[in-house]
């Protein structure tokens, strides 16, 4: 096992590199926030590190933390730009933000290299040093999906009338949102250069969004843990079932995402927890006895999620 | 109307998701694992089995994983590229140049995409093959380059025309002519001696190959006299020809030059053509490959450089013309299967060489083969810095046919 | 310039065909299907197998062409887009699944005809249409002038059926009110198959006449327009035909002019900005119809 780890330090670096992305759509489509501008951010911060590293300015963290921050920077402009755009139209006015900069990276070649991209980088990738900062990430989601916010953001993905209502500003979340998704969208984009050591226009392509896009509906949208089984599934099986052609994995996948995109709005984990709940219901049912009702957790009343 | 489905306990859904995660790591491992026991997986597996090859230092079979664009964008230059290195290691056995050491390649497809070429190329090193043939696309190849350099792997790869392949060190080769030289030595060559004082420049901005052309091309332009019009780039994806051609056309060029290739290339010289453009038109080797033949008669007279044409006089290339024939049922070998052809053959004789699967042995070896040169279906190859110098060729179309114009 | 201004006729007539089908699809169910692009990509490749060793008249390769599409569009509707829209939930989750769903869809189409044409280029059994006359200084193919026509025939005849037909009239009152709709005993489901048929259809016919015009194309082209057709759809409103066509226009405009005047390079970033600027000021575009509601915080 531990051989398979050391031969496949790369795909498990792009892995962590592909969850992150995943992460930064998940967390504003967790409160209905349809937005593509992590991947824009991904695209800043390869192109920030690239050009950090390449000129020795900082080191691999210094340039990670500078992509991260510039990120969320990113992020909060673009959010005061759509403060009034929601649904599939705020989907595309990011994915063409994501497209524009793909053309401004091909066209500004001092900084950015030209269709050639930046490349060189030295390696500064270590498997730990990712595995920290997925950690993190993960540990800060995490704790956003319980409690008061957890709540909050529930409540603005299944009805923002009553959302409204309650007072919740869907605005100021769909801010906090956004920066959130470009922070972890620049990290990302950091820590995939320092594995493959180039960066290139194609980085902030139409391509990439539907990769990242795709992971998410897959793995589910409610949960870190669905960008994690979605870029596990989508990056990382793909090259360890090696019996099947990459076409049969292309059609494959997209059937799957078809099917869990009809039947399983809630993703992977939505399905399998469904699975779950039915099997531990069964042995009740069996004996005849009628089934407690699943207590429907609503919104919190009274204090707190005033905000 | 949304009514909010009734919604399982939070906690349990995360307990069965924890679930599913490790189950898929471990079917993975499970599943690459089991695939490599298998045999053949790695060359460790492969070299392992080795042991006597007739008292050479290589095991009776030996395996070089090759990493190859076959599917994507790069899949057509990919695919040829395959067959052409096909027929040589079919060659190499059947005439036991290896002595009793069976020669077989392990194809990895890129899929076109940088970061699983990377992950191919890890693989490859942690293996215990010798050497690796690398892709044909210069930014998949600029994410092999300093994987294998970093591994010491040994890596030959073919087009792959940007400067970044083989910068970073030792380990890297490409046999295909790099472009400056080639249009020094042919395109400008052609356009000197038919006294071109003007050329219109069509590029495309999709990749990095395209670009190092153009710079060159401008670059001996400017070196040597000729006006120079850059008309615009345009994606190689473009829909658009009509304001193309008439700009390229409004300045009055001698002569003009497209990257466009595919269909693409196609329309616009259909196009420049049917605005009254009469004058020559010349381009790279992407032109090669049957690709004007859609344009008929229109195309008589289209000039382009190339480093290999099926054409070539020389004992190496009849025969592998031949051989290719036999194989795949008639039809004439590309440069890119030109290519492969050459790439396998070069590592095979540093194999014989350096007569050990020991990968610094094998880098002398190819350094040595490197220096001496050989002969190759592209004629005379020698190296410089790593990189295939020539030939330097320019072919023009005619009924149907490449015709060579000049001789290497 | 008045050659240009014709190109560039040529070429908005081949982006209305290619958006059309898609703002119908969208104004009128609701479903954005970005496989619209491999959905015209497809229909091409089966045109060219079928008439492989035949040489159909081009009426026939438009029929072949459009049926493909039709029945592809049909049976996306069918499967996977009527499921995802009864399945309940907001509207715009439900919107974000079909996008997915198609995206996936287009995938799969893409890698197939990859696999079996090796990424080489395909093309049409022979060179149709190719006859040129050359009127008021302008050089104009008979192909030219068949885009143009198909286009404006195309859309004025939707635009006529969408607004005199009862079938028409039943499509446009889905589209506002579903619910009411069903009602007044108007088949819901064989209008929104409809409604896919017809967008498939424009679809194949775009197909036909892209690679006719461009004597080949392969399977990676599918996605090239498609972010142009959707700039064109924002541009001149979801839905709306009239808009479809004058933002087609008017984009080609735009690209032939910036091509002309600056470096090439630039032009796809101005459509890009173009959609962005168009959402954020007037999102229901230059002809607002149906039942898009513009989503406002």
């Amino acid at each position: 096992m531990t051989g398979w780890f050391s031969g496949h330090e790369i795909l498990i670096q792009n892995t962590m590199v592909y969850f992150l992305l995943a992460l930064s759509i998940q967390v504003p489509m967790r409160m209905g926030v349809f937005s593509l501008g992590g991947v824009g951010c991904y695209a800043i911060g390869g192109y920030v590190t690239a050009d950090l590293l390449l000129h020795g300015v900082t080191g691999g963290v210094g340039a990670l933390l500078i992509s991260a921050v510039g990120g969320g920077v990113v992020g909060c402009v673009v959010a005061v730009l759509v403060r009034r755009v929601s649904g599939l139209y705020l989907g595309m006015i990011t994915l063409s933000f994501v497209l524009i900069l793909g053309v401004l990276a091909g066209n500004l070649g001092s900084i950015t290299g030209g269709q050639s991209g930046l490349y060189g980088v030295p390696y500064s990738a270590t498997s730990l040093s990712f595995l920290v900062v997925c950690l993190i990430a993960i540990a800060i989601v995490a704790a956003s999906e319980r409690g008061r916010i957890g709540r909050t953001t529930e409540t603005l993905r299944t009805d923002h009338l009553l959302a409204a209502s309650m007072g919740i500003d869907a605005g100021r979340w769909q801010l906090y949102a956004l920066v959130a998704s470009g922070v972890i969208g620049g990290a990302a984009g950091a820590m995939n250069v320092m594995t493959l050591g180039f960066v290139a226009p194609n980085d902030a392509g139409f391509a990439l969004a539907t990769t990242a896009l795709t992971m998410v509906v897959l793995g589910g949208r409610r949960s870190w843990l669905g960008a994690l089984i979605g870029a596990v599934i989508i990056q990382l099986l793909p090259s360890v079932i090696t019996f099947l052609s990459p076409t049969q994995v292309v059609v494959i996948s997209g059937v799957l995402v078809v099917v869990v995109a009809t039947v399983m709005p809630d993703g992977l984990i939505g399905a399998v927890a469904i699975v779950w709940t039915l099997l531990r219901r069964a042995p009740k049912r069996l004996a005849g006895k009628p089934p407690a009702p699943t207590p429907v957790p609503a919104p919190a009343q009274g204090a707190g999620l005033r905000s | 109307m949304s009514f909010s489905r009734k919604r399982t306990p939070a906690v349990s859904r995360r307990w069965a998701a924890l679930l599913l995660v490790p189950a898929l790591g471990v079917l993975g491992a499970c599943g690459s694992s089991a695939t490599s026991a298998s045999g053949g997986g790695d060359g460790a597996v492969a070299a392992a089995t080795g042991g006597a090859g007739g008292g050479s230092g290589l095991p009776a079979s030996l395996q070089l994983p090759a990493i190859e664009d076959l599917t994507g964008p790069a899949g057509f230059a990919g695919l040829d590229t395959q067959q052409g290195q096909r027929v040589a290691i079919d060659q190499i056995n059947s005439t036991h140049f290896l002595g009793n050491t069976t020669l077989s390649l392990k194809y990895s497809d890129t899929q076109s995409t940088p970061q699983v070429a990377a992950e191919e190329a890890s693989s490859a090193v942690n293996s215990s093959a010798p050497l690796a043939f690398g892709p044909v696309e210069s930014t998949v190849s600029l994410a092999v380059a300093p994987v294998v350099e970093r591994g010491k792997l040994p890596t030959v790869f073919t087009q792959s025309s940007d400067a970044g392949v083989t910068e970073g060190g030792d380990y890297t080769y490409v046999v295909t002519a790099p472009y400056q030289d080639l249009i020094d030595q042919t395109l400008g060559a052609y356009l000197k001696a038919k006294g071109i004082r003007s050329l219109g420049i069509i590029s495309t901005t999709d990749n990095p190959g395209s670009v190092v052309v153009t710079q060159a091309l401008v670059a001996f332009c400017n070196q040597n006299g000729i006006k120079t019009y850059v008309a615009g780039d345009v994606p190689q994806t473009t829909t658009d020809f009509t304001a193309i051609a008439s700009k390229t056309i409004s300045a009055k060029p001698a002569a003009v030059f497209t990257l466009l290739y595919g269909p693409e290339g196609v329309t616009l010289i259909r196009q420049l053509r049917a605005d009254g453009y009469t004058g020559p038109i010349v381009g790279t080797e992407s032109m090669a490959g049957g690709v004007l033949t859609p344009l008929g008669s229109a195309a008589n007279g289209i000039v382009y450089f190339t480093d290999y044409t099926a054409g070539l006089p020389g004992a190496v290339n009849k025969t592998f013309t031949s051989l290719y024939a036999k194989m795949y049922g008639g039809g004439l070998p590309s440069n890119y299967a030109a290519e492969g052809y050459d790439a396998v053959w070069l590592a095979a004789r540093a194999l014989k060489l350096a007569d050990s699967t020991d990968r610094t042995k094998v880098l002398a070896a190819l350094q040595s083969v490197a220096a001496t040169g050989f002969e190759g279906a592209a004629g005379d190859i020698t190296f410089k810095d790593r990189i295939e110098q020539g030939p330097y060729l320019l072919v023009k179309w005619e009924n149907g046919k490449e015709v060579l114009l000049t001789t290497p | 310039m008045a050659q240009q201004l014709f190109n560039t006729l040529v070429l908005g007539s081949i982006y209305v065909l290619f958006s059309l089908g898609m703002s119908i699809g969208w104004g009128v169910l609701g479903n954005l299907n970005l496989a619209q692009g491999a959905i015209v990509m497809f229909s091409s490749y089966i045109a060219s197998i079928v008439g492989k060793n035949h040489n159909f008249p081009f009426v026939v390769v438009l029929v072949i062409g459009s049926l493909v599409g039709g029945v592809v569009s049909v049976l996306m509707e069918s499967v996977v887009f009527r499921a995802i829209r009864r399945s309940g939930g907001d509207e715009e989750e439900l919107e974000l699944r079909v996008v997915i769903a198609s995206i996936a869809v287009a995938s799969v189409i893409v890698a197939l005809v990859s696999d079996y044409t090796a990424n080489n280029t395909f093309f049409l059994q022979s060179n149709y249409l190719t006859s040129s006359y050359h009127v008021l200084g302008i050089r104009m193919t008979t192909l030219q002038l068949t885009i143009v026509g198909a286009g404006l025939i195309l859309s004025g005849a939707l635009d006529l059926w969408m607004r005199r037909s009862k079938a028409g009239l039943a499509v446009r009152a889905v589209a506002i009110d579903p619910e009411t709709a069903s009602l007044m005993a108007i088949n819901e489901r064989r209008l929104a198959q409809m409604t896919m048929f017809l967008a498939g259809a424009l679809a194949g016919v775009a197909g036909i006449f892209l690679i006719a015009y461009y004597g080949g194309t392969t399977a990676q082209n599918s996605s090239a327009l498609l972010v142009d057709a959707f700039a064109i759809i924002i541009i001149g409103g979801v839905g709306s035909i009239g808009g479809a066509v004058v933002g087609a226009v008017l984009f080609a405009l735009l690209e032939t002019l910036l091509t002309a005047y600056t470096s090439g390079t630039w032009a796809p970033a101005v459509s890009f900005a173009f959609i962005i600027v168009v959402i954020l000021v007037r999102p229901q575009g230059l002809f607002a119809s149906s039942r898009r509601k513009v989503d406002r915080v």
